[in-house]
């Protein structure tokens, strides 16, 4: 379907183009936001990342996947936004991301309604940094392969695996420390 | 990668946190810019087209005033009236491609070698005299 659409785009039908973006638009929004931390930022990302993929689309590779190229497309046009911004402190302890056991942090989660859990996994993954949010996102959201992540972000397939590692337990670590401040202000 | 119980539980804590879709008009807003995109892009096709010829046909009347010798204002008339001579015996074929600037400009192009060719036989017409 893909590559049929693809050659009717080629041979100079562009209405057809709108069949990738419907298909792939929230996608890539959700990969851009999830960079720029930013609803508007994150759209004029996806409409920068979607005309460089039509104007470039005749050195799309086929046989590789659509989609993955798409989201190295957003994903380079979004770093390329927040490359301007100074870079965030990391300030995690990795001894203490290890000794955080997810169970703990499911089990309080789980005592949370849903408003109330959303706001806490989108607070903590704001402080994520840009890569691992990123990484986390690709693998668990859009349930992209180690090696899809590694071609949409350039990052070797065996870092991805490393970095996928600590950046869930960074993301526990955060989430775990809100949890905490959480319940001391209500035992307060 | 096989995926362990905490792959699960991330998957479904990162779910929650799903943000809103897109606007809704979004694609219908991106077409638009892809439609401008587009028209640019077969404007500056058509200009690159345009100079290039331009270009071979401007080559070609240089050429003829240097060979011949002719001012630039003998020359157009000598080419006016050679095209206009080749146009009208041509002129179904004219209806065929009209509306086709490329082969307009062909046509052009083989015109402006033949001017020059006629250019260089009335020049050497006026030697013989």
């Amino acid at each position: 379907m893909e590559e049929f659409y693809l050659r009717l785009v080629l041979e100079g039908d562009v209405s057809k183009f709108s069949w990738f973006i419907d298909r792939y638009k929230d996608m890539a929004f959700s990969i851009a936001y999830r960079v720029v931390n930013n609803r508007e930022d994150a759209e004029e990302v996806v409409q920068d990342a979607f005309l460089k993929a039509f104007k470039s689309l005749e050195k799309f590779r086929r046989g590789s996947r659509f989609s993955t190229w798409l989201y190295r497309i957003v994903v380079n046009t979004a770093l390329t936004r927040v490359r301007s911004e100074p870079p965030k402190m990391e300030t995690f302890d990795e001894t203490v991301a290890s000794d955080v056991v997810v169970g703990e942090v499911e089990s309080a989660y789980r005592a949370l309604d849903l408003s109330e859990q959303k706001e806490l996994v989108n607070d903590a993954l704001v402080e994520l940094n840009v890569e691992d949010r990123l990484i986390l996102v690709l693998y668990y959201l859009e349930e992209n392969t180690v090696e899809e992540i590694s071609e949409t972000t350039g990052i070797a397939r065996e870092n991805v695996k490393m970095k996928l590692h600590r950046a869930r337990g960074r993301l526990y670590v955060i989430m775990n420390n809100k949890l905490k401040s959480e319940i001391r202000s209500v035992l307060r | 990668m096989s995926e362990t119980k905490e792959d699960r539980v991330t998957r479904e804590i990162l779910k929650r946190s799903v943000i809103d879709t897109i606007d809704p008009d979004f694609t219908e807003m991106m077409m638009k810019r892809i439609y401008r995109e587009n028209r640019k892009r077969r404007i500056m096709k058509n200009l690159f087209v345009n100079f290039s010829i331009f270009a071979i046909i401007d080559t070609f009347i240089l050429l003829a005033i240097r060979l011949t010798g002719l001012s630039a204002l003998e020359l157009v008339n000598a080419s006016v009236s050679f095209l206009n001579r080749l146009l009208g015996q041509a002129g179904r074929f004219k209806e065929a491609i009209a509306g086709n600037d490329l082969a307009m400009y062909l046509v052009l192009s083989i015109g402006g070698i033949a001017a020059l060719l006629a250019i260089i036989e009335l020049k050497l017409n006026s030697w013989d005299r």
